[in-house]
């Protein structure tokens, strides 16, 4: 197993070939910082008013790694779409397979998302069954993985955060580096009255609005304390490919 | 021009084994895509004339392969900074409009067309302009019929072949289609198409457009048979 250094190598390598060869790629980055506000917010306008205060450029807490996680669901998904090959039915989730499969163990049809950032990878308000989401679970990223190993739930209970909506994505492009970036961002509240250790952070898309299906999932490297009255913020950042010119 | 960093095919095919490699350790997909070209004559033999990587992708492929991971917008045009794709009469649209949820392989969607049907799927022509990654049509299209400069195009349906090589491994989708000229006159093809019909079925995207290095000379009773394969590398 590459550590992280190895990896942004290796990466750095695949995307000077693809480049050369003009295939799309992608790369993925996460972050995660942990601050301890003042106050702790109440609305998402609370948190965008601390956002906007400052409140995050010096972090107690800041991880960042190379994403490495792509599932088979998110596999399947290109394949199906860019590759234009039909769901092979709901029998079998392994190799030679096409379809996904969701958080609770079923084997789904066409992987197609089609849809908003809004309808597909960011989740309203609390809810937690697609966005980002975290957990506790430590055990290694499998290809195979279609659901985090132990996710913390949405709540104020012991070992429960509060889930926030998943923010706005933001894409840009950088004309010098003829690259796109796109942020996925999640904010999570500790009120449960003790710490809580983050150590998994996964991607669920909300398939064909219909079902969510895990895309990715990064087991950290170190994992994360968040403390009562803690906020956590958590980055999924993509990078293309340059693109030719 | 295209891809100056390639010094032979020899080097194209040592970089795509190393990005074959790599995209399987990293667990980046990677989609390449193959293009054959074959003459076949009036007795229905077959001669591969063109046998390689597409060196071809667009600006609506990439888009798309982007778009995938996190379904963000940007921009109005097709060109740098927006992430729109480009309809074939060269309308920018909204890149959600590529994806599809259904059958994509019924000769109605995806890249597979039914016999005579130049919507999508793959389209052959007579332009000689070199490869753009903003190209999102075909230069000079040969129509279909049997009077002079047209050819007759097959149905893809059944000639498409796809599954899984465990060897690899990987997944493909080979498709394929035979354009017949009964036109009476030779026609030179010098370029191909695969063109993708998605979501809202009024749309038409150009994912690859590729430039023959020498024409294709189809006298009158023969046929090319044009092979595009997109193959899904897993880890």
């Amino acid at each position: 197993m590459l550590n992280d250094l190895q990896y942004e190598k290796a990466v750095e390598e695949y995307m000077e070939i693809a480049a050369i060869l003009e295939v799309p790629a992608a790369r993925g980055f996460l972050g995660v910082d942990v601050v301890q506000p003042h106050r702790m917010p109440e609305t998402e306008q609370d948190i965008d008013n601390l956002v906007q205060a400052g409140i995050f450029d010096q972090p107690k807490i800041h991880y960042f790694a190379p994403c490495r996680s792509w599932t088979r669901n998110a596999y399947n998904l290109y394949t199906y779409t860019l590759c234009g090959v039909n769901a092979t039915g709901i029998g079998t989730f392994g190799d030679g397979h096409i379809n996904t499969k969701d958080q609770m163990d079923v084997i789904r049809g066409s992987p197609s998302t089609c849809e908003y950032v809004e309808e597909v990878y960011a989740a309203y308000g609390v809810d937690y069954t697609w966005g980002i989401r975290i957990g506790t679970g430590s055990t290694g990223e499998s290809f195979e993985d279609t659901k985090m190993d132990a996710r913390i739930p949405h709540g104020d209970g012991a070992g429960e955060m509060r889930y926030w909506a998943d923010r706005d994505g933001l894409l840009s492009w950088n004309g010098g580096t003829r690259k796109w970036t796109a942020k996925l961002q999640r904010y999570f509240t500790n009120h449960s009255g003790g710490s809580i250790s983050v150590a998994e952070i996964a991607l669920f898309g909300y398939f064909d609005k219909g079902f969510a299906c895990m895309v990715t999932r990064d087991v950290l490297g170190s994992p994360v304390a968040v403390a009562e009255h803690e906020l956590i913020r958590v980055n999924i950042t993509q990078e293309s490919v340059a693109f030719p010119s | 021009m295209r891809h100056t960093g390639l010094r032979s095919i020899e080097h194209e095919n040592r970089l795509y084994d190393r990005l074959r490699e790599l995209s399987r350790q990293l667990k980046i997909p990677l989609i390449e895509p193959f293009l054959r070209v074959s003459k076949i004559d009036r007795d229905g033999n077959r001669e591969l004339v063109i046998d390689r990587h597409c060196r071809s992708y667009t600006r609506n492929m990439y888009n798309a392969y982007f778009y995938q991971l996190n379904l963000l917008l940007l921009g109005s045009t097709y060109a740098d900074g927006s992430n729109r794709c480009k309809h074939i009469n060269g309308t920018s649209l909204d890149t959600r409009n590529f994806a599809y949820n259904n059958n994509v392989e019924d000769g109605n969607f995806g890249y597979i067309s039914e016999a005579g049907e130049l919507t999508h799927g793959i389209v052959i022509g007579t332009g000689t302009t070199a490869e753009s990654f903003d190209d999102y049509v075909i230069e000079t299209i040969i129509a279909h019929g049997v009077g002079g400069g047209q050819m007759e195009y097959a149905d893809m349906v059944a000639a498409q072949n796809e599954g899984w090589v465990g060897g690899g491994p990987y997944y493909f989708h080979e498709m394929e289609r035979v354009m017949s000229n009964n036109s009476g006159g030779s026609i030179t093809v010098n370029e191909s198409v695969l063109y993708w019909i998605g979501l809202n079925s009024n749309y038409v995207f150009c994912v690859l457009r590729d430039k023959f290095g020498a024409g294709v000379a189809v006298a009158d009773g023969e046929s090319i048979a044009v092979n595009y394969e997109l193959r899904q590398t897993y880890p």
